[in-house]
């Protein structure tokens, strides 16, 4: 990994287009500022590793009784 | 582009081929899915991928557990997908089925969306909604909220 040594009011470029900026510092909370393409995904980590959980936890075994399964979304008004 | 509604309303069974840009997250290997619509099994979707027999997902569309579902579209995946139209969309939440039924969950954070005109799909993140990637579909609590 990369390791870089900056202050606030100091940026980061990442590629062409990527820019990422320390805002400020305060205790041990940094807060960045990053300038990117629409195109580019950006999240905390948690958020991605989350996500990236659920899916992996929706890979579905092919043994589950999907009928049974459809009736527990049966709309409220049936 | 604001999705409020669901645009599909399918009672035979059909098929549709997706390619996923960019796979789902943290499964980026896999981008072709067949997307099964089968009344038997209805609100449920199948959603197989053509490249790995055996890898497969339930997806429901949000607003059967969640009517007030609604969202922003970036107008990077509007381009992306080349989205004409709103009911050009499908959006379809990946459903998680634990061994206990009562513990299902839906993914009402990142969404699939489906352009069912040309086939083009993404998995997008809400960032900016507050629904959870975990939704509970507990069939005893009627009134659930969802954001």
């Amino acid at each position: 990994m990369l390791v870089l040594t900056r202050q606030p009011g100091e940026s980061v470029v990442i590629g062409e287009d990527i820019e990422v900026t320390i805002i400020s510092i305060e205790g041990d909370r940094v807060k960045l500022g990053i300038a990117a393409p629409k195109e580019v995904s950006i999240y905390r980590e948690e958020l991605y590793l989350e996500i990236r959980r659920a899916n992996e936890e929706a890979v579905t075994s092919l043994n589950t009784d999907l009928s049974e399964i459809s009736k527990l979304f049966a709309r409220k008004d049936e | 582009m604001t999705l409020a509604t669901s645009s599909q309303h399918t009672e035979e069974k059909r098929e549709f081929l997706i390619s996923l840009q960019n796979g789902l997250i943290g499964l980026e290997e896999y981008t072709d899915f067949k997307i099964v619509v089968d009344p038997a099994i209805s609100p449920l979707r199948l959603i197989d991928s053509t490249a790995k027999p055996g890898l497969g997902f339930i997806a429901v569309e949000p607003w059967v557990v969640c009517p007030t579902y609604k969202f922003d579209l970036d107008d990077s995946v509007v381009t992306e997908l080349d989205i004409q139209d709103s009911s050009d969309v499908w959006v379809l939440c990946l459903v998680v089925i634990p061994k206990r039924m009562e513990d299902m969950t839906v993914n009402l954070k990142s969404p699939l969306v489906i352009n069912i005109r040309n086939g083009q799909a993404r998995q997008v993140v809400l960032v900016d909604e507050d629904y959870s990637i975990r939704h509970k579909v507990n069939p005893k609590m009627r009134e659930s909220k969802c954001s």
